[in-house]
């Protein structure tokens, strides 16, 4: 009943989001029955729906050798990569929209998005080019300055921070564009009023541009907080060269899926990898969603 | 809250039985073989998907082709051609999902063979083989339809190229005489030792070797699980190293000679024999004239072609003897889809392809009068007007179309290129466990775990860029934690249970 | 109101220089590499194997670009298929998003929540590939049509999330509220007052889709095998693969003949070079919605 009196009362709403529910269904529900796949022996005679069910062997390897390790590795790099890529990106937005010159401005805009939009393996290839052992351009550099060269690629030490270096290089200036938005977004009366009371310009942006930033610092949270079980492949995988004396500092979940099953193709033992990185990124997001309802409604997420 | 928990289920419900619905409607595909093989043939076309570079005179050739295959067995064929990731990607899933084609390349480096029989994605062949492929059969020699054999069924035709593996070195030819070298003195990868030393000691602006890596793959054996970076091997023939009784499957990374090799890898590495980089690409340097030597896998009127390419004379130096494993023969093949609605004709079409040399030679070279002339029986040379460098239609050597003995060769190939190929086989010692092909699914879990320790360890230790001291044995502790031991015990039962089958057929 | 020099209202002159100097610093960092992509792309092999990466080549070339233009025709149609698609997809996407996103900053509106919920769902699980592929070969029979290039990716669970947030935040209630008792359609209130007070949103979700577009291979990889649906960045791709491809395999004799056919690095920058131009010539378009008191003009029109 209640449904009726919706469709009536707001059956323009309904007929809006009907294409975005259609292309839902279609792309994203249709598909899913294949989850199942996580849970099967799968062989292309007996289909999807008719193969063997294994129960949850498909999930072993994933606790399997070093699991630990490259859970560790997984999570820590994403903690960093979410916490530091949030100041950052908000910091960057809030300069570029505050430094006097427009003209500058737009410039240093459209440079610091330009990597964003080299591939990984061109982007390892130009990493190389400064870390190799033989060639590169920092090894060129330290025996010329009499230090004795380093051999990047096999020695663990620096990865961490060379891997946070190149993923914010990469990443940092496209990410700040969504911030950059909703600053330009934030109603000029709010400052012209803190101008008036005299408020100077720190005290508007900790006063005014923060809080106004602060449902979609929220939201944008909560999505990377569901993604917190997946690396990026690219750069764990390609920028390394998938160097195995690195693994310690670099192997994460979807390296190690990939090494593992490249080979032999198994599409139960893939869904597996999915669910599992997938279930773990739900249930912390239904999680941080519940607690921000508590403090503030209107930014959660549903 | 309850209208809403209701909502809540309902639309869940709905979308979950559309999806379920829609789907039903098209996963299926049965394979009702609706052919009156008997009398009249219908036409069919055959949608064939081939890992070959894609060619320019693609079209105009397959016209050629079809009115061929037209007149021979009422069918004609749709050839897709594609080579590299793309083949990869989009052909391992054509085959999961079903889609409707009738002949597929696979092999063991790419859509890989044994796993898709494991899959169940292939007709078995056997039957469909003596009805409508005994020229076929009889044409290609009893060793490779052993090495394609899973469970006493026949799941593809395999390529009819080279016949096993040989390791082997290649070096400039001009620095061999200058330094002279006495190249018959190698035996082993051992003996490439001193050889280097004199290099690096006489000319220190020249690489010495372009790698170890390719030289490990010099220690004859037969890799059981058909990947060769797995655990689990047995000895082949008699030779030097490795010699342990033919029976026994062993874990190669925990043997002496696997040390040896690693601890000789790391010193050339640290004496500057070979490359420091973890990436290193040697064409460039090779192309410079900058490498002495590098090791490959030998292929016939291998040495002639690349000596052309690079512009300057080269020696090869095989390393020991070949082998002949179950995974070499995988190298190519063509399998018929369980989506396959002709698979009799599909079976028509290979056993012309195999044995019908107009036919095949169109594949490899085009057509006669406009792509080439033929000089005599086996050689010809490119047509007027044709510019060999980019021609329109044309795959040289041709192997990924069957079977090489059928095929002509550009005259520019020697003269014995064809018994280069029988010297070839006649030189590789076939393994005791040949047609041996082991069946992973009930230690896939052992299996992914133990590829990553693999790619972790084994590309640095043979590549000598990291101690074996410390390296080694954290290696081989980290294959025992992965399950190395129930990997091998799984490989040694199922071999024992194929060789008894072996002694009673 | 025509900018007011107020003291209060701008960065002080010294913060204004160190920011201005920490700017710059990070525009030469992310430069270089583009600039040296670009120099790679002419510079001739000889000179690359020979003297490495010279951000002034010591041998120009165009050889790079020559190897690529071989394949003139393919790359003209190729450049025709991305434009199609990206402005296409774009468009359409944009028309989806916006509305959806719309719906679900409606507080007023009782299934929002589902409807969020069942959209969030989506970014996290999915069938996979192959029930994917099944269901749009299968089921919709979109493999090697236009459509497969544009329909899986025009509505992003991410991109509506992203536009509701801005929609919440930057349209009161009670601007709605008033036009409602003016009498106003809803379709109305969108079309007239919600887009227009969006752009900055719109501007950031449109960026983000027009880029997903142009720099999709993956689609194109797995779908199309008609040359004339092969798109740009599927092109690159392809030729980097088979590039990858042979050198990881280049101890078999076979392969080791293909490689020496293949051009090295320069034609892949060179192609990169290709994708790249047009894009960062666009981005400028969409810059001028990221300046502030854009929205004023909106409320008061």
């Amino acid at each position: 009943m209640t449904f009726l009196y919706e469709l009536r009362k707001h059956g323009a709403l309904f007929v809006m989001a009907l294409p975005a529910l259609i292309l839902l269904v279609l792309f994203n529900y249709m598909p899913m029955f294949g989850v199942i796949l996580a849970f099967k022996n799968y062989n292309f005679y007996d289909g999807i729906l008719g193969s063997p069910w294994v129960g949850f062997d498909n999930f072993k390897y994933l606790f399997k050798g070093d699991a630990w390790l490259i859970t560790r590795n997984t999570l820590l790099y994403n903690l960093v990569f979410i916490v530091i890529g949030l100041i950052l990106s908000v910091a960057l937005a809030i300069i570029l929209d505050e430094i006097r010159s427009r003209f500058l401005s737009k410039t240093y805009q459209t440079i610091l998005i330009m990597p964003y939009f080299l591939s990984w393996t061109i982007v390892a290839l130009i990493f190389y080019a400064f870390l190799s052992a033989d060639k590169g351009i920092v090894n060129q550099l330290l025996s010329y300055m009499g230090f004795h060269p380093i051999n990047f690629y096999t020695d663990m030490t620096y990865w961490p921070y060379i891997l946070i270096f190149v993923f914010f290089w990469k990443s940092v200036g496209y990410n700040s564009i969504i911030y950059l938005a909703s600053v330009t977004g934030i109603s000029p009366d709010y400052y012209e009023a803190a101008t008036i009371d005299g408020a100077n310009k720190w005290q508007q942006i900790r006063y005014i541009t923060l809080p106004c930033l602060r449902p979609i610092i929220i939201i944008m949270t909560i999505l990377s907080i569901g993604k917190i079980f997946y690396a990026d492949f690219g750069l764990f995988y390609q920028v390394t060269y998938n160097s195995g004396a690195l693994y310690p500092v670099t192997q994460v979940i979807d390296t190690y899926v990939y090494n593992g099953l490249v080979t032999m193709g198994n599409y139960g033992m893939t869904a597996a990898a999915g669910l599992y990185q997938s279930f773990v990124g739900f249930v912390l997001v239904i999680l941080t969603n519940w607690i921000v309802k508590k403090v503030d409604r209107d930014s959660a997420l549903f | 809250m309850l209208h809403k928990s209701k909502a809540w289920c309902l639309s869940l419900a709905v979308i979950l039985l559309l999806s379920v619905v829609l789907s039903a409607c098209g996963g299926s595909s049965d394979s009702s073989s609706a052919t009156g093989a008997n009398g009249e043939l219908a036409p069919v076309e055959l949608v064939f998907y081939n890992y070959a570079t894609p060619m320019k005179g693609q079209e105009r050739v397959m016209q050629a082709i079809n009115k061929y295959l037209k007149e021979k067995i009422n069918a004609t064929v749709k050839v897709v051609t594609m080579e590299g990731s793309d083949f990869e990607t989009k052909v391992p899933v054509m085959l999961a999902s079903g889609q409707p084609m009738d002949i597929v390349f696979t092999s063991s480096w790419t859509n890989n063979y044994l796993s898709n029989v494991s899959k169940q994605a292939f007709t078995p062949l056997s039957s469909l083989m003596d009805k409508y492929g005994q020229d076929l059969k009889k044409t290609i020699p009893d060793t490779l339809w052993k090495g394609m054999t899973v469970k006493n069924e026949i799941y593809a035709v395999p390529s009819y190229k080279e016949v096993g593996h040989q390791v082997g070195v290649l070096m400039r030819k001009d620095m061999v005489e200058k330094y002279k070298i006495d190249t018959n003195s190698i035996k082993s990868w051992k003996d490439m030792e001193p050889i280097l030393k004199t290099v690096h000691e006489k000319d220190p602006s020249i690489l010495p070797l372009d790698g170890s890596e390719g030289m490990y793959r010099s220690i004859p054996v037969q890799h059981m699980s058909g990947d060769w970076n797995l655990p689990g091997v047995i000895n082949v023939g008699d030779q030097p190293y490795y010699k342990r009784s033919d029976d026994k499957i062993f874990d190669q990374y925990e043997t002496p000679e696997f040390k040896e090799f690693v601890e000789t890898a790391y010193r050339w590495n640290q004496a500057g024999y070979t490359p420091k980089d973890v990436e290193y690409q040697s064409e460039g340097d090779w192309k410079a004239g900058k490498v002495f030597a590098g090791s490959l896998l030998y292929a016939p009127n291998y040495v002639y072609k690349r000596s052309a390419q690079l512009g300057y004379p080269l020696v090869y130096q095989n390393l020991g003897k070949g082998v002949i494993e179950t995974s070499d023969v995988q190298g190519g093949g063509f399998a018929i889809p369980r989506s396959s609605k002709n698979p009799e004709r599909a079976m028509m079409f290979l056993n012309l392809l195999y044995t019908d040399p107009v036919l095949a030679n169109m594949f490899v070279h085009g057509i006669e009068g406009q792509d080439y002339v033929k000089v005599d029986k086996t050689f010809i040379k490119p047509a007027e007007g044709v510019d060999p460098l980019n021609p329109d239609y044309d795959y040289g050597y041709g192997w990924m179309w069957g079977n090489v003995n059928i095929f002509y060769y550009d005259q520019s190939y020697p003269k014995d290129t064809l018994e280069q190929f029988k010297v070839f086989e006649d030189n590789n010692t076939p393994s005791p466990a040949l047609g041996f092909n082991f069946d992973t699914t009930p230690v896939q879990t052992q299996i992914a775990a133990i590829n990553n320790v693999i790619s972790q360890f084994y590309p640095p230790l043979v590549r000598g860029t990291v101690n074996p001291d410390q390296y080694l044995p954290m290696f081989i502790q980290k294959l025992k934690d992965a399950g190395v031991d129930e990997l091998i015990s799984e490989m040694q039962s199922q071999y024992d249970q194929w060789k008894s089958e072996q002694t009673k057929s | 109101m025509e900018h007011t020099s107020n003291r209060f209202n701008q960065l002080p002159r010294s913060w204004n220089m160190v920011f201005h100097t920490l700017l710059t610093v990070l525009a030469v960092i992310c430069i270089i590499p583009i600039i040296l992509v670009y120099a790679i792309s002419f510079t001739s092999e000889a000179s690359l194997s020979a003297k490495g990466y010279q951000f002034w080549p010591s041998q120009w070339s165009l050889d790079a670009y020559r190897y690529i233009f071989r394949n003139g025709e393919q790359i003209v149609q190729s450049a025709y298929v991305t434009i199609g698609v990206t402005a296409m997809g774009t468009l359409f996407s944009l028309i989806v998003t916006s509305l959806f996103a719309y719906v679900l900053s409606r507080r007023d509106f009782r299934y929002r929540n589902i409807m969020a919920f069942l959209l969030f769902f989506t970014m996290l699980f999915n069938g996979g590939l192959v029930p994917s592929y099944i269901v749009n070969t299968n089921v919709l029979h979109l493999a090697d049509t236009f459509w497969i290039l544009i329909l899986p990716y025009s509505l992003s669970a991410f991109n509506v999330i992203i536009l509701r947030t801005f929609m919440q935040q930057s349209i009161e209630t009670a601007i709605l509220e008033a036009a409602r008792i003016d009498g106003a359609g809803e379709w109305y209130i969108f079309g007239r007052i919600v887009l227009p007070l969006s752009k900055p949103g719109l501007a950031t979700v449109g960026l983000f889709t027009l880029v997903t577009y142009w720099n999709d291979w993956f689609l194109g990889q797995l779908y199309i095998t008609n040359p004339k649906l092969v798109s740009l960045q599927y092109m690159l791709m392809k030729l980097q693969s088979n590039i990858d491809f042979v050198t990881n395999n280049a101890t078999s004799a076979t392969n080791n003949m293909l490689l020496a056919q293949i051009p090295a690095e320069g034609a892949r920058m060179a192609i990169l070079v290709i994708v790249l131009t047009p894009i960062l010539c666009a981005y400028p378009f969409f810059q001028k919605y990221f300046v502030k008191g854009l929205t004023i003009g909106g409320i008061k029109g």
